[in-house]
């Protein structure tokens, strides 16, 4: 199984816009989608069907019949939160399986990834959605995000622990810089480095309503040049050869 | 089913598999013939009586997947999965909410997710959310449905894999349904705290981090309490505080972790560590209040280390006079050092003595217990004069020199009789000696002067003078007193007589009283 951004910007033909991919993950998102609202809601997180969304996306990683990955498009911008939860899972899964790690491990990994930014479902949606610059209480309340999401996470259920951890260190950087400010020095934990890039990867594949996505070899060049000192150098040449050694995509 | 329920040789053997078999006849009021799923439901369906066939169907699904440890033979699962394609979908939300006990519904569920085959478990999926009335968006139908057809699907070993992970999605979706009493928040605290411990892996953040990032965000859950317990079962409840101490003082998850680690039980843990922590264990005395005496005179009365008492008689006596019940609780007990140190933690606490107590213990075989009862009761000017009437009749040297040192800030009229008799008993410490004769001087009784002129006069002469004791600290020391005080009474102004003729200087400096005033 290999990656192909949904807007497929392929090192041969920098800069080309191709047209969405089709969205074969849609029960996913539609079900994310479903866990966002019960959260915004202030009703439990949902942990069993967040579970069931991972343990699909892992099914067809590990016994599907589709030789490339595409990450899902996302059709209007106020999905973007689930679209985005389930590709950064799919992809952080994939990565997991490159770092050999184990099949339960690898679905850790997928809910700690899905969940990752389930902090935003608490953000105001006029916060994230907008297109032009944010106020600085519009930046304050998406900077909660990741607070905001380690404690639901840690107060929705005990095998949450990692999530809660990826939830609250995916916007540390490795040079110490990003936020949350931390109160006791620590480095991030690894799946959080890795959740991470991968974040990184989908974020900038995708439209938003401030910017275009980037094409793919710039959204590998970034990864490679900040390799290091943002993002763990490790996995972020795992992703990029991932990526790179990827099959021809599929059309789409 | 290959449409039938006949038994094979192996299924019959099974226990619990007789009973189903008959169940499942008897549910569809066919006693002969072949007995199928759909005829089991044409039978139900036929009878009218919706209540009573829906609590059999309870009853047989119970009896099949839950009577048998062994679980039951495939043939009869077939069976069952037949039964429940073929019956109503009303009718088997009928049947889950025909268990209104959700323990057993639980049980019975996860039985189900275990062992039903997979194309009846959808069925009983959507069954079982629709007698909750739980929120199961079709995506989520969708996505189970994905996992059972690949289950389905696939060859084997895949197959088998993917099986299994249905069954455990499906065992993880039905425990959240049924042991969640509602969608709203429950509170954090209502939960039962996780006790194992996480499994070691790439996957499992440490406790520690857990507790920061905690402490950091805010979260109080039950993922933190599990973190908590981890770190603190590993030795590092000095951790925690320490973390406590760093966190922002409106932290209300750090007012929480203290508040759970503040307990008696950790105190005890944590004075029991080798060596122990003594800013932790005074970080938790903080929060814990009298609650911690309790355990701190546990300890203290089986603590083999010494360092550990001295700590914990120290702290003990901080909480002063209002520990007294606790302590005189612990006097009950027979053991020399618990009622040595319970007397000396009365003392240090500025409990004041009382008689009845010190009468008890002054009697003691124990010098050890005797010596500390006397420290106690001297604090005490209630009972200062009755502790030394006793203590200066004592023979334990450890008794009589805090009595002795006390005295010469006065000495009652009843304790001289006592000194008196002790001083001239010849067992008497040597080192106290002076001491006494001096004490005994300021003395007006008659006892004090026989028990002065024992020292310094050593009988008569054939002429009937008073002969001088030999030269000896003691002798001096009487001469002094005697000149200080009795000089005018008879046979003392006779002795002094005497000793006012001799040419040592000591006796002469004794005479002076420059000698006693010294002592």
């Amino acid at each position: 199984m290999t990656v192909t951004p949904g807007h497929d910007q392929s090192p041969e033909t920098p800069g080309r816009t191709p047209a969405p991919a089709e969205s074969h993950h849609a029960a996913e998102v539609e079900a994310v989608e479903w866990i966002f609202q019960c959260v915004a809601g202030g009703l439990r997180l949902p942990v069993a069907e967040a579970e069931c969304v991972v343990n699909t996306i892992y099914a067809e990683q590990v016994w599907g019949d589709r030789v490339a990955f595409s990450l899902q498009p996302v059709p209007d911008p106020l999905r973007f939160p689930p679209v985005h939860a389930v590709n950064v899972a799919a992809l952080a899964m994939l990565l997991a399986g490159s770092q050999q790690f184990d099949a339960p491990s690898i679905r850790r990994v997928g809910v700690a990834a899905l969940l990752h930014d389930i902090g935003m479902a608490r953000v105001p949606a006029e916060s994230w959605r907008k297109p032009g610059r944010l106020t600085a209480e519009q930046r304050d309340h998406v900077k909660r995000h990741p607070a905001q999401g380690a404690a639901l996470l840690l107060d929705a259920h005990d095998s949450l622990d990692l999530a809660a951890v990826v939830a609250y260190e995916h916007h540390l950087r490795m040079d110490g810089s990003g936020y949350p400010r931390l109160t006791y020095a620590r480095s991030a934990h690894f799946v959080s480095r890795l959740v991470q890039v991968c974040d990184v990867f989908c974020a900038l594949s995708t439209d938003r309503p401030y910017r275009k996505a980037w094409p793919l070899d710039v959204i590998l060049s970034f990864l490679d040049e900040r390799s290091g000192f943002e993002f763990h150098p490790t996995i972020a040449a795992a992703l990029t050869s991932l990526i790179r050694d990827r099959p021809a995509p599929a059309a789409t | 089913m290959a449409d039938g329920l006949y038994m094979e040789d192996g299924d019959r053997r099974r226990p619990g598999a007789d009973a189903a078999w008959r169940n499942l006849a008897l549910l569809a009021d066919c006693t002969t013939g072949e007995v199928t799923g759909q005829r089991l439901a044409a039978g139900l369906s036929r009878d009218g009586k919706a209540t009573q066939s829906s609590l059999a169907i309870r009853n047989l699904l119970h009896e099949i997947l839950l009577g048998d440890t062994a679980g039951p033979a495939d043939s009869i699962l077939a069976g069952l999965s037949d039964l429940i394609l073929s019956l109503d979908p009303a009718i088997l939300v009928t049947v889950m909410r025909a268990e209104n006990d959700q323990s057993r519904r639980l049980e019975f569920m996860l039985a189900a997710a275990e062992r039903l085959p997979v194309r009846a478990l959808q069925r009983v999926t959507a069954g079982l959310a629709a007698a909750l009335e739980r929120d199961y968006p079709s995506a989520v139908r969708s996505l189970i449905h994905r996992l059972a057809r690949r289950a389905l699907a696939l060859p084997q070993p895949s197959a088998a894999e993917a099986e299994k992970l249905l069954r455990e999605q499906l065992a993880l979706l039905f425990r959240s349904w049924t042991t969640r009493p509602g969608t709203m928040p429950e509170r954090a605290s209502r939960r039962p705290q996780r006790s194992q411990r996480r499994p070691a892996g790439r996957t499992t953040p440490e406790a520690d981090r857990i507790l920061e990032m905690a402490i950091e965000c805010g979260a109080t859950g039950g993922g933190v309490w599990a973190a908590l317990q981890e770190v603190v079962d590993d030795g590092g409840t000095a951790t925690v505080i320490d973390r406590i101490k760093k966190a922002p003082d409106d932290s209300p998850t750090a007012a929480a972790v203290m508040k759970r680690i503040g307990t008696p039980q950790e105190l005890q843990r944590l004075l029991r560590t080798d060596p122990f922590d003594g800013a932790a264990v005074d970080a938790l005395l903080r929060g814990l209040g009298l609650s911690a005496a309790k355990v701190m005179l546990e300890e203290l009365v089986e603590s083999t280390n010494r360092l550990t008492r001295r700590y914990l008689m120290e702290r003990l006596a901080r909480f002063g006079p209002e520990i007294r019940p606790l302590v005189e609780g612990r006097l009950k007990d027979q053991r020399w050092f618990v009622q040595r140190n319970m007397l000396a933690l009365l003392r240090s606490a500025g409990c004041p003595a009382d008689s009845p107590t010190v009468k008890r213990f002054m009697a003691s075989k124990d010098a050890r217990i005797r010596r500390e009862t006397v420290l106690w009761g001297l604090d005490n000017p209630a009972t200062r004069d009755e502790v030394l009437a006793r203590a200066l009749s004592d023979h334990d040297a450890a008794v009589l020199r805090p009595s002795l040192q006390s005295a010469r800030g006065g000495l009652p009229a009843a304790a001289v009789p006592a000194l008196a008799r002790r001083l001239v008993d010849p067992d008497f410490p040597p080192e106290f000696r002076v001491l006494s004769i001096n004490l005994l001087g300021r003395a007006d009784s008659v006892l004090a002067l026989e028990a002065l002129l024992h020292f310094a006069q050593n009988g008569t002469t054939l002429l009937g003078k008073p002969r001088l004791a030999a030269r000896s600290p003691e002798m001096l020391a009487a001469i002094g007193v005697i000149a200080r005080s009795w000089s005018s009474e008879r046979r003392a102004a006779a002795l002094l007589a005497q000793a006012a003729k001799s040419k040592d200087p000591g006796i002469m400096e004794a005479l002076r009283g420059t000698m006693a005033r010294a002592s």
